[in-house]
């Protein structure tokens, strides 16, 4: 054993990095597949380690660029975004994604907040018959209103349009057993607002 | 055949002129060591058992009196300093093993052949330790936050619906520090991994020809050879467990909320000092906990004759 092999033997002996195993022709060695797999399973660990170990600083790292609002919201993404509003009455109302009584969740504007129901007003069906439900054991009651235009767009942005108005508990029952409740929806800082539509829409609910 | 006559070099008196000549240097470069031992370390030491025995308090302009071990029996007596003494003694059971464990294990990791790019993990794993100690506080503070915290997201994500209040509940309160204080393993990894290094190759290639596995190797040669390592590291993190205060201080302001579940035995003695401005009886809760650590790190000292191995000592 040379000097310079004795060398590398010692420092990528046990705990090295050295390729022991020399290829010959296109067939490898079955220890060398083991190795392979097991340096990959190794190196995973670590990154999944490193990931959770080092989430902390990405977290404080996402918080230098986003504004105040958007730190003291939960659920906001990680890029500075705005919240996504609906124009209605020449108001913008915030856009937030609604657990309903039925299980799932639905993005609704807020038109009229409160601490145990709030009224919504749903930018999808702007056309549909306005409701004002009860939300009172997942179910919900309507009533009529009248058509407006109008359409989505980050606060920043325009008028919008809706027909829809809900009224729905913030947090049905189902939902809180679940831990779910309404979170705004946020779109990237400078982009335009997202789901651009006009339609005739309603008055108040 | 006689016996080989050895030279031995002649004895020089200790205070003979020319030992005092050599000597007088080595005083004289050691002095400005010497001067700052005493006059910032042993005169304060002194200085606060001295305080232990009085009646110094800076919000009472009482006399300054003699009061003999008052202030011991005053703190035998004292429910919080038993609460704040069982509380440090609470997160050190929980502390202990993962300030000692985890470094040793990711060291492990490191050290291994299979990891790709060791190097920039160990980068990586050592960065936090830079990150300025308020701000990793706050930081921290802030991934455990109970709503907007990414471990409860992703406690929630995982389908737990009710996580924990990690620094709002008295039950969570010392997971939640012993969360916080992964960051730190950065010093106690660096140390490790010198010390995996140290290990000669040749004892694994012994153990591999004698067919021990991965696991016989560790138990049987790596521990014992980390043991001085794993001893220093124990004895440090015994040591900065039982003066950790620093953390609670900067979280909760020093209030020992929840439900004084942080009212760390130092921080007592900080607020005694420094909020009460108690000079006597904080100095006698300093100078318990210099006794305490002492005893504990004797104990540990002894028991060190049992496990920790040292190649090359006689035994």
């Amino acid at each position: 054993m040379t000097a310079v092999s004795r060398q590398r033997a010692g420092i990528f002996g046990r705990f090295g990095r050295g390729r022991s195993a020399v290829r010959s022709g296109g067939s490898r060695p079955p220890r060398e597949r083991g190795d392979r797999s097991r340096s990959f399973l190794v190196t995973l660990i670590a990154v999944v380690a490193v990931a959770a170990f080092l989430s902390p600083l990405l977290r404080s790292f996402s918080y230098a660029l986003k504004s105040t609002d958007q730190i003291t919201q939960a659920g906001t993404p990680l890029y500075p975004a705005d919240p996504v509003t609906f124009s209605y009455q020449g108001k913008d109302l915030p856009l937030l994604v609604v657990p309903l009584p039925d299980g799932s969740s639905k993005p609704l504007a807020l038109f009229e907040p409160g601490r145990k129901q709030s009224t919504f007003v749903d930018p999808d069906h702007p056309e549909a018959a306005p409701s004002r439900g009860s939300g009172r054991g997942g179910r919900s009651r309507t009533s009529g209103s009248s058509p407006r235009t109008g359409r989505t767009s980050r606060r920043s942005g325009t008028s919008s349009t809706s027909r829809g108005c809900s009224s729905i508990r913030s947090r049905s029952r189902s939902s809180r057993r679940s831990g779910r409740s309404s979170r705004a929806r946020w779109s990237p800082t400078g982009s335009p607002g997202s789901d651009s539509r006009a339609a005739t829409c309603c008055s108040p609910c | 055949m006689a016996a080989p006559s050895v030279t031995r070099p002649r004895a020089i008196p200790r205070f003979s002129g020319l030992a005092w000549r050599r000597a007088r240097w080595g005083y004289v470069f050691i002095a400005p060591w010497l001067i700052g031992f005493f006059a910032f370390t042993a005169f304060p030491m002194i200085a606060t058992f001295v305080f232990t025995l009085t009646n110094i308090n800076l919000q009472q302009a009482e006399p300054l009196r003699f009061v003999g071990l008052d202030n011991y029996g005053k703190l035998l007596a004292d429910p919080i300093a038993w609460e704040s003494l069982g509380v440090t003694l609470k997160y050190a059971l929980l502390a202990l093993p993962v300030a000692v464990i985890l470094p040793f294990v990711v060291a492990l990791m490191l050290q291994s052949r299979h990891l790709r790019g060791s190097g920039g993990f160990r980068v990586l794993f050592f960065l936090p330790y830079v990150v300025p100690f308020v701000a990793g506080v706050l930081i921290w503070g802030g991934m455990l936050n109970p709503d907007t915290g990414w471990i409860n997201q992703f406690l929630n994500a995982v389908g737990i619906a009710h996580p924990p209040a990690w620094l709002d509940d008295p039950s969570w309160i010392y997971s939640g520090l012993v969360i916080m204080g992964v960051w730190g393993i950065g010093a106690g990894m660096i140390v490790y991994l010198a010390g995996l290094k140290g290990i000669p190759t040749d004892l694994y290639e012994a153990a591999r020809i004698d067919g021990a596995g991965a696991w016989a190797s560790l138990r049987h040669i790596t521990v014992p050879m980390m043991s001085p390592v794993i001893f220093y590291t124990i004895v440090l993190a015994v040591v900065e467990v039982l003066q950790y205060f620093l953390v609670p201080l900067v979280l909760k302001n020093g209030t020992g909320e929840p439900a004084n579940s942080t009212l760390f035995f130092n921080l007592y003695l900080y607020k005694n000092f420094f909020t009460y401005q108690n000079m006597s009886y904080g100095a006698t809760l300093a100078w318990v906990l210099f006794a305490l650590t002492l005893a504990v790190t004797l104990i540990l000292f002894g028991t060190a004759r049992r496990w920790v191995y040292y190649a090359g000592e006689a035994r």
